[in-house]
């Protein structure tokens, strides 16, 4: 597996006190990564150390295949989560500035400048100076600043934190048409947007790993499914539990909620499993209402932290 | 060469920032009022006393000159024994000098330190404590970053003094019939090239102090206390040496090997400084 992060026990103490400990995960090139982890769980450290704005106490962590005391700061991206955008200049000067450091000619960097504040809906604001923007349009400056030019690694540290729902689907949008092209290491609380976003992600909790790996693994897509009978009948659990392709029901106190759990053999798919448990209640006579496959990412991560 | 043009990217913005936030207009206005305050005095002295400095200026000796001086001048005296610290060879060199260029040359030795301290106190502090220095470090090194920082500071210091010094010789010009333009352009340019070391060595004395001082007040109270402290320090006898100041003295010499020695000495402390603020910084978490 090509990989575009890889921390190998990465540690931060402050006092003496670990807040990021013996951290070890890897990033898959091409990959929208969610890095979940509840307030203080060292998720903005993390970040921070792999930006190189702080150094780690042990541990390593390569970048696009270099070390952190050699960031490749021409070919990543980031959102820091409490960066400051100059208070004296306007975002078109700033941005103009930071696309001309990334190494972009200077026609380059006016084009991609229109580009970025264009994407963030920021191109009335252009003149605007640092120190009179909103939170959200400060945010929405950090994300236009790290889309400018081509990145080939995106680190995003809670990127629609803040914003109003359409600036956040902005967001996520523009998160998206990054797939395939570039890595993005997205950390949010929102997990429905991380579950929906993303393809892998790794949970950290004080600062340890709890669990890395792909969305569908981590929410059980293809072993659970969550099933909601608008209306139960008797020997609909005889029947679904009879099914060869149900491992396990567990069902509410009122039958109406059932979570099972599927035996998917090798030449089967997940669908089959999922058909001949619907086919099985409808048989028995239950209505159902809704059908979620797996946990949701939700529901994973308290289990976790 | 990335560093390098990076620097001049860096220290681009940063000097169309300090424009633009009023921060170089207020140094040139303090500045342009120290030394025209200074100019009109000395241009004042020059019409009072002229004959009586002309007579010392063709004494056979130094000693001679300077005792001309005491007796007929002595407030001219008192300012060029102050200036050279009794060292009546340097005197005497100096008293071939247009008054107004020593009153500008005086003027840049004694406030630039102080203007240095008010203005680049916060040279790498405010970009830390903003965290605006993070979306900088996304895309280039902290020593880019630090040389930039350094390279505006620099440039506005050059161009404050450059802005002032014009005026300050156009004023000579046309109240002084005895001013000789042309000897005294080439003395001017002699002193600007002089002070580039010199102004190096207090602004990297800056960039050190406020790596390694957080707030921006308190970076400023001990830019001004080191300063004090390197006055006192190079006052000296044993330990003098240590001080940039010291190499003050030096640079009024009329020997050309005294005067380069001064100014590698403030190119040697300025590479001194930047290194400790550019270690510092290095090391630090930002």
């Amino acid at each position: 597996m090509d990989v575009a992060i890889r921390t190998d026990r990465l540690t931060k103490r402050y006092n003496g006190r670990a807040v990021v400990d013996t951290l070890t995960f890897e990033v898959p090139k091409g990959s929208i990564y969610g890095f979940l982890g509840p307030n203080g769980a060292g998720k903005t450290t993390t970040f921070a150390m792999l930006c190189g704005f702080i150094r780690p106490a042990s541990g390593s962590a390569e970048v696009l295949g270099q070390p952190l005391s050699n960031l490749p700061r021409d070919r990543m991206a980031a959102l820091p989560q409490d960066a400051r955008f100059h208070p004296e200049r306007t975002l078109e000067d700033s941005l103009r500035f930071m696309a001309e450091l990334q190494g972009l000619p200077a026609d380059r960097a006016r084009s991609e400048t229109d580009r970025v504040l264009a994407a963030v809906d920021l191109n009335e604001a252009r003149k605007v100076r640092g120190k009179a923007l909103s939170h959200g349009m400060a945010k929405r400056f950090g994300i236009a600043q790290a889309f400018l030019g081509s990145p080939e690694l995106v680190l995003l540290d809670e990127p629609t934190e803040g914003l109003d729902p359409r600036n956040a689907h902005t967001v996520r949008q523009m998160i998206r048409t990054m797939a395939g092209r570039a890595t993005v290491l997205v950390s949010s609380h929102n997990l429905t947007e991380v579950q929906d976003l993303c393809d892998h992600a790794a949970i950290i909790d004080r600062g340890r790993l709890v669990a890395q790996s792909s969305i569908a693994e981590m929410t059980g897509q293809d072993q659970q499914v969550l099933i909601r009978l608008g209306r139960t009948a008797s020997g609909s659990l005889v029947t679904l539990k009879a099914c060869p392709r149900v491992a396990a029901v567990n069902a509410s106190p009122d039958g109406l909620t059932l979570r099972v759990s599927l035996r998917v053999r090798q030449g089967d798919t997940v669908e089959e499993a999922i058909t001949e448990a619907l086919a099985a209640l409808l048989q028995s006579g239950a209505t159902v209402g809704s059908v979620i496959r797996g946990h949701s990412l939700e529901e994973r991560f308290l289990e976790l932290t | 060469m990335r560093v390098l043009q990076d620097t001049w990217r860096i220290a681009r913005f940063d000097l169309m920032t300090a424009i633009r936030t009023r921060r170089a207009l207020v140094a040139l206005l303090i500045y342009l009022a120290g030394a025209l305050a200074t100019g009109g005095a000395l241009v004042w002295v020059e019409n009072q006393f002229g004959d009586k400095i002309q007579t010392a200026r063709t004494a056979i000796d130094a000693s001679e000159a300077m005792a001309s001086m005491q007796a007929d001048a002595p407030n001219v005296y008192e300012g060029l024994a102050s200036i050279t610290g009794g060292d009546e060879a340097i005197a005497r060199h100096l008293l071939h000098m247009p008054l107004v260029l020593l009153g500008f040359f005086w003027t840049t030795l004694t406030f630039l330190p102080l203007l240095i301290a008010l203005v680049s106190y916060d040279i790498v502090n405010s970009e830390v404590n903003q965290r605006s220095a993070r979306f900088i470090l996304l895309r280039t090194s902290r020593t880019s970053l630090l040389l930039g920082k350094m390279l505006s500071h620099g440039l506005l210091f050059l161009a404050v003094t450059v802005a002032a010094n014009v005026a300050l010789f156009l004023y000579a010009w046309m109240k002084l019939p005895t001013f000789d333009l042309l000897p005294a352009a080439g003395l001017l340019l002699r002193f600007w090239m002089l002070t580039i070391p010199f102004g190096f060595c207090y602004i990297a004395l800056a960039a050190l102090v406020s790596s390694l001082v957080d707030g921006g007040g308190l970076s400023m109270a001990v830019m001004v206390g080191v300063l004090i402290g390197l006055g006192v320090l190079s006052s000296s006898a044993d330990l003098g040496f240590l001080s940039p100041s010291f190499y003050k003295l030096n640079l009024w010499s009329p020997k050309l090997l005294d005067v380069l020695g001064s100014a590698l000495a403030f190119l040697a402390f300025g590479l001194i400084f930047l290194g400790g603020a550019s270690a510092r910084l290095r090391w630090r978490d930002l």
